[in-house]
């Protein structure tokens, strides 16, 4: 049969893949924990699969790399290598280096050198087993030799049944290998009918064989058995004396050729098997109510880990066109209610499709869903790394792994998270040294946490180190002319400053957290996710960075406000408040431009159809709405005509489908089916206040492509 | 009636792989990660050879042969254990608990079929 193993392959790259991440988690975990034979066996596990199954996919590189590794953890099972520091950091680097090799297999391209290297590391510091060699059977061919004649002897075990092995197979199998001119059986341990077990093979056979294979293949053929049944295979011209005598002669038949044994095995079974069938019927009727609860048992247990791989592009269409059925329905749902309107006519059944369409829509989003584990894990990795390079100790803890996001803020929050992680590392927890001087223990403690909290997700990274220094970020961020001398910052908003582009406060440049790039890089990314970074510290007792995600990207609860005749969104966890603001509660302010004052709070007034550059029935504040939005702690009030409602909207991605227009995050297609803009808060801010810090043009006059909004053709 | 054949085996590759040639060579296949799902598909369904490997989670091969031989249905079926030249031990471990054969990693297709075709009819 000729199958492709290249279809198999993918699944076998992203299972090597999931065990090099468990087998990397489990070794950091097991620097803490070297007793933890659990741990040890699931870390072999994944090498032993690997290897496995790399020798059957092809990758024979991968195989034998993976074979030393293997026999490393099983001397750490067996206890005859104890773990430590050193070992487990040359079996992470074997690991590793595992990744590139099945890298390399996957793309073809040639391993790199330190694939010796590390294999040599891992030798040099363990006494290795003598690889065991393996016994392959030898399938030479059999052409060219001549054909002999063997006399084979194969006495089965009593219990032969019970290990699922069938006689008559073998025997067929033996006659296959050449031609059988004589066949014996024995039946002389048959006993009487009626005392007769079913389950108990009491026959036996002689047989003359002639082939030109080996004894060894004939020998194999019983490989399976051999070890509790006698088989006895002697060339016939070595035969000294006649086997036959060996046998009984009063019970032996001569049977002449294969199907005569076929046929008496399965009449003497037959025979037999009424008894056995009787017996086991009236077991089975008494066993049947513990089976049933039993099996439900198991059905239970296994319940909780069944899974399916579904391609991502798949699973997004399903997505995207269930985001499409939402639409449609609600276009449906509001032409229904018009017509019902209309007719007086009433029905249950619309309500109901809704609200299945909005499970389906749940439903859907929830299969993008998948645990932040792997990315912490990761996280794990470079604590420990980083530790190691900067001699610094650092415990290390992660809590909520379990946590659930959708998988694009999974995939895409891992380096931010990684720079976070390293400014810890690297600028927050002090030396040994530093630590003991400052009275705190010498090991530095870092905490990462992700949590559910109001429809979000929170990422936190804390730790005890010595905080950021708020004279020093002032000072530095007045020298880059970020701030001005006489700016009057709260501690908050200092801290923060940390997240403006080009900002670094380290004294060192280490090769760890480079220059510049770092905390805005991660704003940017997090941002770019639709989520806000911020950061608490106390200086000398360490810092808290706490990101917050949406949910989901896909679908979000928006404010719709009008604008002249278009719709737009807000997000609605930005929204404060709503109001319309009294003529005297509109002030300029020298340094901000026009403001709103709330409560005695000066909040800056954004004139969204200013920035956008677009259409608005209303320019007088004190005539139209302001919404009061927050954004990283910051607030504003956006202009706008009207409030249209609340609604739960689809996010269509704008860069996607047009491109990237400042102040918009995307677009989305109301049940009516018009389109509408999904407004951008940090975005608008942004906008207003680069036309003011840089106070070189008004802003009426920048130029912002325009925006036209036209019916459903999005 | 097509002749079923249940793999047990927490590589989804290899399980698909064997999966794979079981039913091209006209077998039903039931698969399972781990030695207690395969127990799940020994439910009194006429079952012609499970393949099983032994290194698992949750329960390992052996135990599961153990498990499966103590089956009143499954007393006198065929089950052949996946395991690598290295595992000798193995090996025996797995023929006490009442395997059939064994299969030795790596393999290719045809070498699957020709040991499956040891001990199915």
């Amino acid at each position: 049969m000729k199958i492709n193993m290249e279809q198999f392959r993918s699944a076998f790259f992203t299972e090597a893949t999931e065990h090099l991440a468990n087998m990397e988690s489990g070794l950091l975990q097991l620097e803490h924990a070297p007793d933890d034979l659990d741990l040890l066996n699931s870390i072999f596990r994944g090498a032993h699969t690997i290897k496995g199954a790399a020798g059957t996919f092809g990758f024979p590189d991968v195989a034998h790399f993976t074979h030393d590794l293997e026999n490393v953890l099983d001397q750490m099972r067996e206890g005859s290598v104890q773990p430590n520091a050193d070992l487990i950091e040359v079996l992470l680097r074997n690991v590793d280096t595992l990744g590139t090799l099945l890298e390399c297999a996957k793309t073809g391209d040639a391993p790199p050198d330190c694939v010796s290297r590390v294999q040599q590391q891992l030798k040099g510091l363990l006494t290795l087993k003598p690889d065991d060699v393996p016994v392959k059977a030898n399938i030479s061919s059999a052409a060219g030799r001549s054909v002999r004649s063997y006399r084979v002897r194969f006495v089965p075990d009593r219990e032969l049944f019970l290990q699922g092995s069938e006689p008559l197979l073998l025997l067929r199998e033996l006659a296959d290998l050449g031609e059988i001119t004589e066949t014996q059986v024995n039946t002389s341990a048959l006993p009487p009918l009626a005392e007769m077990n079913p389950e108990i093979c009491y026959l036996s056979w002689t047989l003359l064989l002639h082939t030109n294979v080996s004894q060894r293949e004939i020998q194999d053929v019983f490989g399976f058995v051999s070890d509790t049944s006698l088989v006895e295979i002697v060339h016939v011209s070595q035969e000294i004396s006649a086997t036959v005598d060996d046998l009984d002669h009063k019970t032996t038949m001569s049977i002449a050729n294969e199907s005569d044994i076929a046929t008496s095995t399965a009449s003497i079974v037959a025979t037999s098997g009424v008894d056995a069938r009787l017996v086991v019927d009236e077991a089975e009727r008494r066993n049947e109510s513990e089976r049933r609860v039993s099996s439900r048992r198991v059905n239970d247990r296994s319940v909780e880990q069944e899974t399916v791989r579904v391609d991502c592009h798949r699973l997004d269409n399903l997505i995207n066109v269930i985001g499409e059925l939402v639409i449609s329905g609600a276009m449906v749902e509001m032409e229904f209610a018009e017509w019902q309107k209309q007719s007086g006519h009433e029905s249950q059944s619309l309500a109901h499709l809704s609200k299945t369409v909005r499970d389906l829509q749940e439903l859907s989003l929830s299969l993008r869903m998948v645990p932040i584990a792997v990315t912490f894990q990761k996280m794990t990795r470079i604590v420990h790394d980083l530790a190691r390079q900067l001699g610094k100790q650092i415990h290390f803890e992660t809590e909520g792994e379990e946590t659930e996001l959708d998988k694009t803020v999974v995939d895409q929050i891992g380096d931010p998270l990684m720079h976070m992680v390293r400014n810890a590392a690297d600028h927050g927890i002090e030396t040994p040294d530093e630590r003991i001087a400052a009275g705190k223990p010498a090991e530095g403690q870092i905490t990462l946490r992700a949590f559910h909290q109001g429809g979000n997700i929170y990422i936190e990274l804390k730790d005890d180190g010595r905080g950021l220094d708020r004279q020093v970020i002032r000072s530095k961020a007045i020298e880059r002319q970020l701030i001005r001398e006489e700016d009057n910052l709260s501690n908050q908003e200092i801290d923060n400053l940390i997240f403006v582009p080009g900002f670094s406060t380290a004294k060192q440049i280490t090769d760890v957290s480079g220059r510049g790039v770092g905390m805005d890089v991660v704003r940017r990314n997090v941002e770019a996710l639709q989520g806000s970074v911020s950061i608490q510290s106390e200086m000398g007792r360490g810092s808290t960075v706490t990101i917050r995600l949406p949910l989901t990207l896909a679908i979000m609860d928006g404010l719709s406000i009008g604008l002249s005749d278009d719709v737009y969104i807000l997000p609605l966890l930005s929204v404060v408040e709503s109001f319309r603001p009294e003529p005297q509660e509109i002030k300029r302010v020298a340094t901000k431009g026009e403001v709103v004052v709330v409560r005695g709070e000066i909040v800056p007034l954004l004139r969204v159809y200013r920035l956008l550059n677009v259409a608005a029935r209303v320019t007088e504040p004190s005539e139209g709405i302001v919404v009061i939005v927050e954004n990283q702690g910051k607030k504003c009030a956006l202009l706008v005509d009207e409030l249209l409602g609340q609604s739960q909207v689809v996010i269509k991605n704008l860069e996607t489908n047009f491109h990237k227009v400042a102040g918009i995050a995307g677009a989305t297609i109301l049940g009516d089916g018009r389109v509408a803009m999904i407004l951008d808060i940090f975005g608008l801010m942004r906008l207003a206040s680069n036309s003011y810090v840089d106070g070189s043009r008004p802003v009426e006059e920048k130029p912002t492509p325009t925006l036209k909004l036209t019916g459903a053709s999005a | 009636m097509s002749k079923t054949a249940v793999i047990i085996d927490d590589s989804v590759s290899m399980r698909q792989m064997v999966s794979f040639t079981l039913k091209q060579a006209g077998f039903t296949v039931l698969e399972g990660g781990d030695g207690q799902e395969g127990l799940k598909h020994l439910d009194g369904r006429p079952v012609s050879v499970v393949i099983t490997d032994l290194n698992m989670p949750v329960m390992d091969g052996i135990t599961f042969i153990r498990q499966a031989r103590a089956l009143k249905a499954y007393k006198f079926t065929p089950i052949l254990m996946l395991t690598t030249e290295s595992q000798d031990s193995k090996k025996q471990d797995g023929k006490a608990a009442g395997a059939t054969g064994w299969i030795i990693k790596p393999f290719n297709p045809d070498q699957l079929l020709q040991v499956v075709s040891k001990v199915v009819h």
